[in-house]
């Protein structure tokens, strides 16, 4: 029997396999990650961009792997570091761990809903998200797996803590603490600068889509990242070398490039707003108001290539409750974009995207208009950097970049296709006496 | 909360840490979350106990999204990383927000003049010392130090008892704040 598999990768070559890590990927809920879009409908405006949540969580596992020998390499560890982290010494526990970091990379998306991240917030029930499915269906039909198959067995609470990060795990585990050790292995999957799910879909996505600015130096990055310990706290964090500290500052610049030319493309989002219109039609036919997220395996039954079928299905008669959507998405007559957010305008009025929706909202009512705004999230971007000399700084102090980095924040609106000509000519007219309304208590 | 009325009140909240000689992220983070528990409910942002003691990942995603909108501003400042001032934008978000304001007053001000000029170091272990009593209500000092050191292997029982007495006043004093 063959010990080891290769997956042939566009990104990483061969993503290689153990015989028992196998029995994971063929599971019914990895299976299942073949038919869930990478990004949603994105397809209809980079065409290219066909993309499946299962080869991204096959190249997380990879990164998150190489990641993992990088920084608990006896060469790349500093002094001190070990007196922190006991773990390091244990040969054992560093196997143990090592199976923990692949097993978590490959299913930290088990949980994601049919187009990834398109519907989430409102075709969930109050208080749920991808992550607490994930950990839902590793809990229950994919826990026997690693206790039967991996040696030594894995405990899946560590799989999923690994996965998921201290963030959301303290939404559904409130009581479960983290380790300074399970902190930093969260870290190489989830980490907001250099976490392998980020890198994977930046590489993955740019490399789909077409686009060159998504590149970055995974190699050198990955080489150079290392376990430090924050002078003034003296807890451990991910850190990097110094010679490294371009390629993540790349890294940042793809982020930012990929964010605002791509992911935030207003075309993008408002193919988003139309799917997740007929998501919830598809739905009610079924007489529910979200995805059945009480019930693993019926959850596991919905995926992209079921509504696809619908969404043909709905196109073909005006009877089907989704034909609306269906021919707004396949006809391509998606809303058009009449206003977006500038800095002058948000200068003039912090609140001007909302006075603006209100505005058209009153004028031609809710059906006509969709507002769409999105903030980064993940916080002021710093890390820790250590010199030649072995002196760990703040990236923000070495780096000219990180302190010019934009921060992205857009805000649309869209109406219907016939609406645009009337609209751009009342924004023309209006939009400045608009912006002068005077607003207290943060009452439009 | 109505997300400009938290970037006011953060506003306010680092204008007077910046008042008291320094203000870096981590003091943003304590300074909330002492207001949430010593005058709930405050901001209302969920807490964990992560790096450097208790952290809201919803904080830190709002200290990014008020960079991006110009509230704030970062400056690199050795050595300890960075400083946090209040940026262009902040007075417009305040001036929505003045009633607020004038009602927060006196709880922000109790607050950093407490938590104001302190290292990093220091308040991870205030912080991570008014989590625990929460955690462990019926307890004595002697368990909660324990748990504290237990958790944060850096912090010395000693600075974790120090630290559960300083407490103690803190919740004391922040009895008369009206």
């Amino acid at each position: 029997m063959k010990l080891k598999h290769e997956i042939r990768d566009p990104i990483h070559g061969f993503v290689k396999v153990l015989s028992e890590e196998r029995k994971i990927l063929d599971s019914l809920p990895m299976q299942r990650l073949r038919y869930i879009h990478q990004l949603g409908l994105t397809f209809l405006l980079y065409p290219s961009a066909t993309h499946k949540r299962f080869e991204h969580s096959l190249g997380v596992m990879e990164l998150a792997t190489r990641i993992y020998d990088v920084i608990t390499s006896p060469y790349n560890i500093f002094p001190g570091v070990r007196d922190i982290l006991p773990e390091l010494n244990q040969n054992e526990k560093l196997i143990y761990w090592r199976k923990v970091v692949r097993m978590a990379g490959l299913c930290h998306d088990v949980g994601h809903l049919p187009f990834s991240h398109t519907v989430e917030k409102d075709l969930l029930p109050p208080g749920w998200n991808h992550e607490r499915i994930t950990a839902c269906i590793l809990e229950s039909i994919m826990k026997k797996l690693f206790e039967e198959n991996i040696t030594p067995p894995l405990r899946i609470r560590d799989i999923i803590k690994i996965a998921l990060g201290p963030e959301k795990i303290a939404e559904i585990y409130p009581d479960e603490e983290f380790t300074p050790w399970e902190s930093i292995l969260s870290e190489i999957i989830t980490g907001d600068c250099f976490g392998a799910d980020r890198m994977d879909h930046l590489l993955r996505d740019s490399y789909h889509i077409g686009v060159a600015y998504g590149k970055f130096d995974q190699f050198r990055l990955i080489d150079t990242l290392r376990i430090l310990v924050d002078p003034e706290s003296n807890s451990p964090e991910l850190g990097v070398e110094i010679g490294g500290l371009h390629v993540v500052e790349s890294l940042l610049l793809a982020r930012y490039f990929m964010y605002s030319q791509v992911y935030l493309h207003p075309v993008r989002r408002i193919y988003d707003h139309h799917l997740k219109a007929f998501l919830k039609k598809c739905l009610e036919m079924e007489n529910r108001e979200f995805f059945p997220v009480d019930n693993v395996e019926e959850f596991l039954n919905y995926s992209d290539d079921k509504f696809l079928w619908e969404l043909k299905e709905a196109f073909k008669s005006r009877a089907h409750p989704g034909w609306r959507w269906a021919e707004i998405i396949l006809s391509r007559k998606h809303y058009r974009l009449v206003y977006e957010l500038t800095h002058h305008d948000l200068r003039k009025n912090p609140q001007a995207l909302e006075i603006i929706y209100h505005a058209l909202l009153k004028k031609y009512g809710e059906e006509k208009i969709i507002k769409d705004d999105y903030e980064e999230e993940g916080g002021i971007i710093d890390f820790l950097v250590v010199d030649r000399q072995n002196n760990i700084r703040r990236a923000r102090e070495v780096s000219d970049v990180l302190q010019k980095l934009p921060r992205l924040a857009v805000g649309y609106l869209f109406s219907e296709p016939p609406l645009k000509e009337e609209i751009d000519e009342f924004l023309k007219e209006e939009k400045d006496k608009l912006l002068q309304k005077e607003v207290s208590n943060g009452e439009i | 909360m109505e997300r400009f009325k938290r970037y006011a009140l953060l506003s306010s909240i680092i204008e007077r840490l910046n008042e008291k000689g320094f203000c870096g992220e981590t003091h943003i983070q304590k300074a909330v979350y002492f207001l949430q528990k010593l005058f709930p409910p405050f901001t209302g942002y969920p807490f964990i106990l992560y790096k450097y003691g208790p952290f809201s990942f919803a904080l830190r995603d709002d200290l990014g999204i008020m960079e991006a909108l110009e509230i704030i501003r970062v400056f690199p400042q050795s050595p300890s990383g960075t400083r946090i001032v209040t940026g262009d934008m902040a007075e417009r978000i305040k001036a929505m927000f003045q009633k607020v304001l004038k009602e927060t007053e006196n709880k922000i001000d109790f607050v950093t003049e407490k938590l104001g000029g302190k290292s990093v170091k220091e308040l991870e272990i205030l912080a991570t010392a008014l989590y625990i009593k929460e955690k462990l209500p019926g307890k004595n000092l002697r368990d909660r130090a324990g748990l504290i050191c237990a958790l944060k292997p850096h912090i010395s029982f000693k600075e974790a008892l120090s630290a559960l007495e300083k407490i103690g006043e803190i919740e004391k004093e922040s009895k008369k704040v009206v």
